[in-house]
């Protein structure tokens, strides 16, 4: 048996913290107890539902609001009610789609993809670029999401046919946005009317002022026209997880995946541990 | 396969735990708050620390340098010492439990005591942790002996503290009334701010123990009581935090 870790870790300052005005918030630690003073430590940590490698189910913004971010989606469940058999040891499909820096993963790929890929009824299913490293991470800061490969809605519209046909319920990914960013971040930091210099996350002004913009609300975070492809795949899903790394150390094209989120009372999205079982 | 999730919720209107000042406040702010996101301690909860938490080992490995089979999937032994509310477990009971306790050799350790069965984590008040079972200190050492005779480093426990601080926090604390609240309240400030090296080292001379033969520490397991012994495996997930030396997690146990 062998134990992959797919998870990206959670550090001060990552840049999956600092790309998004709503759905990231910087990931803040406070050091309450240290050594010198204390002998020991303790540490207050400030996180997100997207912090390091998440997982999101469709009431993303759980539990304060129960509003699925796509309507009519085809599981309500929560993080803390998601079955343990979804989580522990399920079976998974492994769908390789190599994808250089900023390429939208396209549906004639997927298609094919999806023919060359072992990909059974029930299995979970992680789409693998290549994309998802943590020195790339350490090393690009909020590039690494700025010029993630992504999925075209296309793309993600036919899988999520393909995973609701295969009773499929779970979709992961190594790409650190599986919407293309110049949709994800349309206006924010690409776009017609990109914002230079890139603002802070939630609560600054600047994303305070792109609420006021977007009505008050921003149930539907990104403001580009195009559909969105994370909503296509997980109006269709339990849960979504993106941003897993290591995903190249897979040699099968089917593993057993272990994929444990925090247990947050009716919680939305969380930072998760991401293991592959060989 | 038989799957239990042995993890307190984290509970964004209340969490058992918070009773000490060396606690955090768990909360999740509402999204349109300036605070929103989700607010918690290294040790919120159902948590995994390491040896290096304390400033003596503060050399030893980080949360990220954690081999994933140290964690995930691990067999594990149950040792069994039933424990009633503010019991000390006793070097003649650890004893005795040890020399009944069949932990081939590298089996990760859990201590079932009964108290995370017992519902107390679900019940308003302090109870949960100021009543809860603990080591002494000889009992400690005997059991850190034993495991590291059984090259196994890791310790999972139902107890809601492993030992007993009761030498300078519980006494100090506990003359405050009504109770503050855990960090970041004014008076659990204060209260860090005047605790010493030296008075942690009095208060968590067990858990030093502990981490003086290199054992991690799973504590504030819930729903123990149907696991049995045999082909019992358990995963320890916690946050993937660089250079981190304790964190919440999730444990779930896996039954053949």
């Amino acid at each position: 048996m062998k134990l992959i870790d797919l998870t990206m870790p959670v550090w001060p300052g990552a840049g999956y913290g600092e790309i998004l005005p709503f759905t990231n918030t910087p990931v803040e630690f406070v050091e309450y107890m240290d050594y010198a003073k204390n002998g020991l430590r303790q540490t207050c940590m400030k996180l997100n539902g997207e912090t390091g490698s998440p997982l999101m189910v469709a009431a993303q913004h759980a539990p304060f609001d129960m509003t699925p971010i796509q309507k009519n989606p085809r599981f309500t469940w929560t993080l803390d009610e998601i079955p343990l058999q979804e989580l522990v040891l399920h079976d998974t499909a492994v769908l390789d789609i190599p994808a250089t820096e900023g390429h939208e993963i396209t549906v004639d790929e997927m298609a094919a993809a999806l023919k060359a890929a072992d990909f059974r009824k029930g299995d979970h299913v992680l789409l693998r670029s290549g994309w998802g490293s943590l020195e790339r991470a350490y090393e690009m800061g909020i590039d690494y999401l700025k010029k993630s490969p992504s999925v075209h809605y296309d793309a993600a519209a036919l899988l999520a046919e393909k995973m609701e046909q295969l009773d499929s319920k779970m979709f992961m990914t190594d790409c650190a946005l599986v919407n293309p960013p110049r949709v994800q971040g349309y206006n924010w930091f690409l776009g017609d009317a990109p914002i230079i210099p890139l603002p802070k996350p939630w609560p600054s002004a600047e994303a305070r002022e792109r609420l006021m913009d977007m009505g008050g609300s921003y149930a539907y975070a990104h403001t580009s026209r195009e559909p969105s492809s994370y909503g296509a795949l997980i109006r269709k899903s339990i849960a979504c997880g993106k941003c897993l790394i290591n995903c190249m150390q897979i040699t099968k094209k089917r593993v057993e995946m272990i994929i444990l989120p925090l247990k947050i009372k009716k919680g939305g999205a969380s930072s998760c541990r991401f293991v592959a079982v060989e | 396969m038989k799957y239990s999730d042995l993890t307190l919720p984290l509970d964004h209107d209340w969490m058992p735990d918070e009773v000490l000042p060396v606690a955090a406040h768990f909360y999740l702010a509402p999204k349109y708050h300036p605070d929103k996101g989700i607010v918690l301690g290294s040790e919120t909860g159902t948590c995994l620390t390491l040896p290096a938490v304390f400033a003596a080992f503060r050399k030893t490995a980080r949360l990220h340098e954690i081999a994933i089979d140290e964690l995930f999937l691990r067999a594990t032994t149950i040792l069994e010492i039933r424990a009633d509310e503010r019991q000390e477990i006793t070097e003649s009971e650890m004893r005795r439990a040890l020399e009944g306790c069949k932990a081939p050799r590298g089996n990760a350790l859990l201590l079932r005591t009964g108290w995370g069965d017992r519902g107390t984590h679900n019940e308003p008040g302090s109870r949960y942790i100021m009543a809860s079972p603990h080591l002494t200190l000889p009992a400690a050492e005997l059991l850190a002996a034993f495991m590291a005779d059984h090259e196994s480093a890791l310790l999972l426990t139902d107890l809601a503290l492993i030992g007993w601080p009761d030498k300078h926090l519980l006494p100090e604390w506990n003359s405050l009334f009504p109770r503050p609240g855990p960090w970041p309240s004014t008076e659990a400030q204060m209260f860090l701010h005047l605790y010493t090296a030296e008075k942690a080292k009095d208060d968590f001379a067990v858990e030093l123990t502990l981490a003086r033969a290199n054992i991690m520490t799973v504590k504030r397991l819930i729903h123990c009581k149907e696991l049995s012994s045999d082909r019992l495996r358990v995963i320890v997930s916690p946050l993937h935090i660089v250079r981190g030396v304790s964190s919440t997690c999730r444990v779930i146990a896996v039954e053949e």
